[in-house]
């Protein structure tokens, strides 16, 4: 079973593995620092669930659980 | 000045500036140019160019595109910087230095501004200024932007490297001379295609690598010559490569560099959560409290613009009103002195009154994103704007619109995509808006009993005009989401929201915005506004029937010479020829003439020409069609929503063809339909005018609401008819 950031509980960290896709969205978190060897902590679920706010390389973003997806975390937790 | 969005690049971009900056549009797009002259300590003035704020200078959006254009000498008519200044955010510099390496590349001498040093402080990162400038080879200042520190500083230097432009050599090169070796295949070959046989330079390799990560197909795509779109195509077909498996190439590579850099420079990445924002969030994106501050907060918001704008507007047509009067009774009466009242103070009058709403929406607007608030109301909305296709910040634009479209349509702005941005302003005018409360509450008071009991405990106005007000929402949603499928089609809504650490708003940003808000409106939708007028005014006064004008004369010789009348008998049968006359010159006027001639059309709908006349006359703004059926009825001039006289007028006109009531219910609801969806407002097309900077967006936006309003009207009118209704 393949553990993918949309997955990930909130308040744990993970490790990115791989991203999936081109797709806009996906580029663009590539170029804030979603890329492989990045850590990533789920901060918390927007109140109707989705999207949700990472902590990545020193700040909070939002990502779509749809974008989220396509980020694929190494299997053991960081 | 180029730099991330939070940065504090607005911040730095005003200390330095102050009011001497000028807000213009880069050509074809949307994107805005803040320019101002900057004076050095040695007394030299430069331009200060503030480039929109962006992440990374792959042109994927407007803003990154005029980015790029500007640092590229692309844009016509201006030459390329001869010194750049890249504002960092010292307390989050790994994902900073992505844009101020991308500007290293170019080679373009470069100022890193190193801002926010007391933030980073407080999070425990240390950063070494000096390391930092001899690892990168360009010259680096510390600063606290808000508090003013390092700014002198900054000054002195971008003096000194003007005057020798001299540049340190980096103990690390830049990126684009180590790429990685999937990446270095293609710039080479492509640098050495459009380096025409001369050798290959740093910027013919940096613009090679910015050509093939560039979008190039799509609607989004960017302007490229053919000859090198051509090249670009061909490179990626020899490597087998696509632009996206490029990206993903130089987003991992150059976070590798970056890491690289920090290492050398000792920087100490201890990612301290902000503890003061955690607490926030957790109060503000709470699963229940969440969404009620939410609701709570952008209640006070409208309620200040739909309620507290109010007096002030008051005041504002008060004096107006007074200084029409004065100039009426200063000039004597005459063509010249109703274009003065009726034209041009009626017209600057029309623009000034939206001043209030505007800034006080911006006011709060403003607040709201430099607190940092704005970014979370995005956060919360943007799953149930998303589900219509729009961004969550569409949200705020399109509620203000519940008060009028022209703050509303101005908000927009603080969307970041093109696409969205433009959906949003054209579905912004069907929300109703404060300026059609008068038509639906005289046409209800008129043709329904408002007061009449539904289900026993319901007003059946209150119920109308409730229906009236869903009426534009759902069509606002399902306009948004045929559009959105149609002619903005996008293969994935994007999202690109970053929270903010939450910070005290500053007041010098926030009185620049409000002053560059006000000055926008009134220079440029007011200009527009004001000629609308003039041209109303006119089309409402010519010609001016000579037979009608000596006719009035007459009688009203006849009233004044009759000596057995008293005075009060002889004035109320002056004012009721008075009130004969103004109808009778607007029956021939051009707008006049123009209701009849369009009575074949709104005729289907049920409306007759003196209808045609006030949806004409209403083109000025929509509240305009009250008064302008009080003139039409021989009433008044300020006839009101509530006046009883103009109700009794209403209901007293014949159907010259069947000899009934003209303003039944079915004709009532036809004409509160018409209003729902109809574009009459010349304010809201001026400003849709400003926003997307072309008149064929307001073009579509008047067609498409004006031919979905008589559909809408046309199939009411025509149910009710085979319902049985008169």
């Amino acid at each position: 079973m393949k553990l993918t950031l949309d997955k990930l509980p909130v308040g744990t960290i993970g490790r990115v593995m791989n991203v999936n896709g081109g797709g806009d969205s996906i580029t663009r978190l590539m170029e804030m620092g979603l890329v492989a060897g990045s850590l990533v902590k789920v901060e918390r679920v927007s109140p109707l669930g989705c999207p949700m706010a990472i902590r990545l390389k020193g700040t909070s973003i939002a990502i779509r659980r749809l974008d989220a997806q396509e980020v694929l975390l190494e299997p053991s937790p960081a | 000045m180029a730099g991330n969005p939070n940065a504090g690049k607005t911040t730095l971009f005003n200390a330095l500036a102050g009011t001497r900056q000028k807000v213009a549009n880069y050509p074809g797009v949307t994107v805005e140019q803040k320019e101002a002259p900057l004076t050095l300590p040695s007394g030299k003035t430069v331009q200060l160019i503030d480039l929109p704020g962006c992440y990374s200078l792959t042109a994927r959006s407007p803003e990154e595109q005029v980015a790029h254009d500007v640092l590229f000498g692309r844009i016509p008519g201006q030459q390329a910087p001869t010194l750049v200044l890249c504002v960092i955010d010292a307390s989050n510099l790994e994902r900073n230095l992505y844009l101020a390496t991308q500007i290293l590349d170019q080679g373009i001498p470069l100022i890193i501004v190193l801002n926010m040093m007391d933030v980073a402080r407080e999070k425990g990162i240390h950063v070494d200024p000096f390391r930092l400038e001899t690892l990168l080879g360009c010259t680096v200042v510390p600063t606290v932007a808000r508090r003013g520190t390092g700014l002198d500083e900054v000054l002195k230097k971008i003096d000194s490297l003007l005057k020798d432009g001299s540049c340190l050599s980096p103990e690390i090169p830049p990126f684009i001379e180590r790429l990685p070796e999937r990446l270095e295949l293609p710039v080479q070959q492509l640098a050495k295609c459009l380096s025409n046989g001369k050798p290959v330079d740093q910027r013919d390799r940096a613009q090679s690598l910015w050509f093939l990560l560039a979008n190039i197909d799509g609607d989004e795509a960017v302007n490229l010559p053919e000859r090198e779109l051509q090249q670009v195509r061909q490179v990626l077909s020899d490597i087998h490569s696509t632009t996206s498996g490029l990206r993903k190439e130089e987003s991992h590579s150059r976070y590798d560099y970056i890491a690289e850099i920090l290492r050398r420079a000792e920087v100490r990445q201890e990612d301290h959560p902000h503890t003061p924002t955690e607490k926030l969030d957790a109060v503000f994106l709470h699963a229940v409290f969440g969404p009620i501050l939410f609701i709570l907060i952008f209640a006070f918001v409208f309620q200040s613009i739909f309620t507290w704008a109010a007096p002030a507007m008051e005041v504002i047509e008060q004096v107006f009103g007074r200084l029409a009067g004065f100039v009426e009774t200063v000039l004597p009466e005459s063509m010249f002195s109703d274009l003065l009242v009726n034209g041009i103070i009626a017209g600057v009058g029309n623009t000034v009154v939206f001043l209030p709403q505007i800034l006080i929406l911006f006011l709060f607007l403003g607040i709201l994103e430099d607190t940092g608030y704005l970014a979370r109301a995005a956060f919360i909305m943007d799953r149930l704007m998303s589900s219509v296709g729009l961004d969550g910040k569409a949200f705020i634009p399109l509620l203000s619109s519940f008060a009028c479209a022209v703050p509303g349509i101005m908000a927009t702005r603080t969307i970041p995509s093109r696409k969205d941005r433009l959906v949003t302003i054209l579905i912004a005018p069907l929300m109703a808006c404060s300026a059609r409360l008068p038509v639906y509450t005289l046409v209800i008071g008129t043709v329904f009993t408002p007061d009449q009991k539904v289900f026993g405990f319901l007003n059946l106005g209150g119920l109308v005009m409730g229906f009236l007000y869903l009426m534009g929402i759902a069509s606002a949603i399902l306009i948004a989401s045929i559009f959105k499928k149609t002619l903005f089609r996008s293969p994935k809504p994007v999202l690109l929201l970053e929270l903010p650490t939450y910070k005290a708003p500053s007041l010098k940003n926030l009185l620049l915005l409000l002053w560059d808000r006000g000055l926008q409106f009134v220079t440029r939708a007011g200009t527009v506004i004001l000629a609308v007028t003039v041209l109303l005014w006119g089309l409402l006064s010519f010609p001016r029937d000579p037979g009608t004008l000596a006719k009035y004369e007459k009688e009203r010789m006849i009233i004044t010479s009759q000596l057995e009348v008293s005075q009060e008998a002889k004035a109320s049968e002056i004012s009721r020829i008075n009130g004969q006359e103004r109808e009778e010159l607007l029956e021939k006027s051009y707008g006049g003439r123009l209701g009849h001639f369009i009575e074949p059309v709104i005729e289907p709908l049920g409306f007759n020409w003196k209808v045609g006349v006030g949806l004409v006359a209403s083109l000025a703004a929509r509240e305009v069609f009250v008064s302008t059926l009080g003139v039409i009825y021989g009433i008044s001039e300020d006839a009101d929503e509530n006046n009883l006289t103009l109700r009794q007028a209403l209901h007293a006109e014949l159907n010259p063809a069947t000899g009934k009531p003209f303003l039944t219910a079915r004709v009532g609801l036809s004409l509160l339909i018409f209003y729902v969806y109809a574009c009459q407002c010349m304010s809201t097309i001026a400003i849709a005018r400003r926003e997307t900077n072309s008149w064929r967006w307001p073009a579509f936006m008047f067609a498409y609401m004006t031919l979905t309003a008589w559909v809408a009207s046309f199939l009411v009118y025509s149910v009710g008819g085979w319902m049985g209704f008169d």
